[in-house]
């Protein structure tokens, strides 16, 4: 087949690719982060350099993709082994990691039929970090003073450029923008952190906000299968109030009775409820949700 | 003229405060460069840090140069350069108030959006870099379309309608600001068809 005329699906179906590949398309069976072994990576590695030296800009390419599909899966599934472990900042900086490198791959390769986990890991990516109910992130302000190009080292200025495209692979070697002088200037508190790393958790692992993520790591039996949540409010009373007496003091230290004060007053309350696999309807306990009020 | 102002959302048309030959007097040094951006029809203008620093947002968490003076550009500045100029083509000259080694880019790792300060020159040009912009913005906040529009935006364009400098500043939701731009400025154009249509009949009258 011509260098030339070869896709990047035909590139990646090359049988030099084989061993990888089949590794990775078993994403079901793996269950640790690091998906590929030590040796595959360096096979990989091998492979670019020699695509690099035989003009095969294709294949270096090719083993590009399957690099970055590694990472996908393999910070998928260090995130849910995190959360299974209660730590849920960690998982949360894995999420976004796998967001960025999906973002990265949906450039240049779309996944057949669930063949490498990629649209699984997106939807459920997203869906897991909804359920962090996180609202405020730091965005840092600053400088770039001076940016250079990764691929060639060109300084970009407004008006000079290089001929390298941001984002695309070169040699399998993926093109990006490198600030190489910059001055911090403040950070700010902002509702849309385009980078979530820096998302604020107040009470960091302990945060009451993050019981809907520990109790899908308890319920959740492998990060491959498939779930989904509906998210409703519904009236409640709160708990403060569910075993008094009409008779009794009313909590809210009005003075007068409950049944006169605030008998019947209801609040709205967030409720979760999950799917796991096209199960029932589950719903983790609400009374932590309560306590997020 | 017109203001609008809501929670975290300004509409503002008025008269141009921009003065844009006391912002080009700072090239008088090199008069070959000042030339190159006078015969620009659409200039991006840096804008005051002070300015950046506010639009990024009200709750400062830490700030390590509160004195900190001079301008630079936000970091949509080579993409809105980039499309303008390939955009407008032949039709229209696009340019940068800056010369390259003083290039600074403002950056800031949020989804909210601030544009570079434009001066149109040419009046015919407001509508198609207004249309420019909104294409620009739903394609970056929209990721091409696969989600809603999300985020702020800040917007200030300076431009002449009837040899008056006019000034448009939106700060507000991302996905409100093509109906609200679009509005403002097809109203604006409307008025300047009724005035062509008032001169065009003095035209005729005077002429029988």
């Amino acid at each position: 087949m011509s260098l030339k005329k070869m896709t990047l699906r035909q590139a990646i179906d090359q049988p030099k690719l084989r061993s990888v590949r089949d590794r990775l398309r078993m994403y079901r069976e793996h269950s640790s982060s690091r998906v590929l072994p030590e040796e595959y990576r360096q096979l990989l590695s091998q492979l670019k350099r020699e695509a690099a030296n035989n003009n095969d800009p294709m294949t270096a390419k090719a083993v590009w993709c399957l690099e970055t599909i590694d990472r996908i899966q393999g910070h998928f599934l260090s995130a849910f082994s995190h959360i299974r472990s209660e730590a849920c900042i960690a998982a949360w900086t894995d999420l976004e990691s796998c967001e960025i490198q999906i973002s990265f791959l949906d450039l240049h390769f779309t996944e057949n039929s669930r063949e490498f986990g990629i649209e699984h890991a997106r939807a459920h990516t997203k869906q897991l970090q909804e359920l962090y109910l996180m609202e405020y992130g730091i965005s840092p302000g600053f400088l770039k003073q001076e940016v250079r190009c990764s691929i060639c080292d060109t300084r970009l200025t407004l008006r000079s450029r290089c001929s390298h495209q941001k984002g695309e692979i070169y040699d399998g070697q993926k093109c990006g923008r490198i600030v190489k002088k910059m001055e911090f200037l403040h950070s700010v508190l902002v509702k849309n952190p385009a980078q979530k790393f820096s998302v604020v958790f107040p009470n960091g692992n302990d945060d009451l906000r993050l019981h809907l993520v520990k109790f899908l790591g308890q319920t959740l039996s492998s990060p491959w299968d498939s779930w989904s949540y509906n998210k409703e409010t519904r009236k409640e009373f709160h708990p403060l109030f569910k075993d008094l007496d009409g008779s009794d003091p009313c909590p809210c230290d009005s003075g007068q009775e409950y049944k006169r004060c605030c008998f019947g007053k209801e609040e709205r309350f967030p409720h979760f409820q999950f799917n796991f696999e096209g199960q029932t309807l589950i719903e983790p306990p609400s009374l932590e949700v309560h306590k997020l009020n | 003229m017109s203001e609008f102002t809501e929670n975290n959302h300004s509409i503002q048309m008025e008269a141009s405060d921009l003065d844009i030959n006391a912002v080009l007097a700072e090239f008088d040094d090199d008069p070959e460069f000042k030339s190159e951006l006078q015969s620009a029809d659409v200039l991006l203008i840096p804008t005051s840090l002070s300015l950046l620093l506010d639009l990024h947002g009200s709750v400062v968490l830490e700030n390590l140069s509160p004195e900190r003076e001079g301008t630079a550009f936000p970091e949509t500045t080579r993409q809105i350069f980039d499309m303008l100029s390939t955009e407008l083509g032949e039709r229209a000259t696009v340019n940068a108030v800056v010369k390259d080694d003083d290039y600074i880019e403002f950056a800031l790792r949020s989804e909210d959006v601030i544009l570079p300060i434009i001066f149109i020159a040419k009046e015919i040009l407001l509508q198609v870099v207004v249309d420019l912009l909104i294409r620009f913005l739903y394609d970056r906040l929209s990721r091409g379309g696969s989600q809603k529009v999300e985020g702020t935006v800040k917007c200030e364009l300076h431009f002449e309608k009837n040899g008056i400098q006019l000034s448009y500043k939106y700060d507000g939701p991302a996905d409100k600001f093509e109906q609200e731009t679009l509005q403002h400025i097809r109203e604006l154009l409307s008025n300047e068809v009724d005035d062509t249509h008032v001169t065009k009949e003095d035209d005729t009258s005077t002429s029988d």
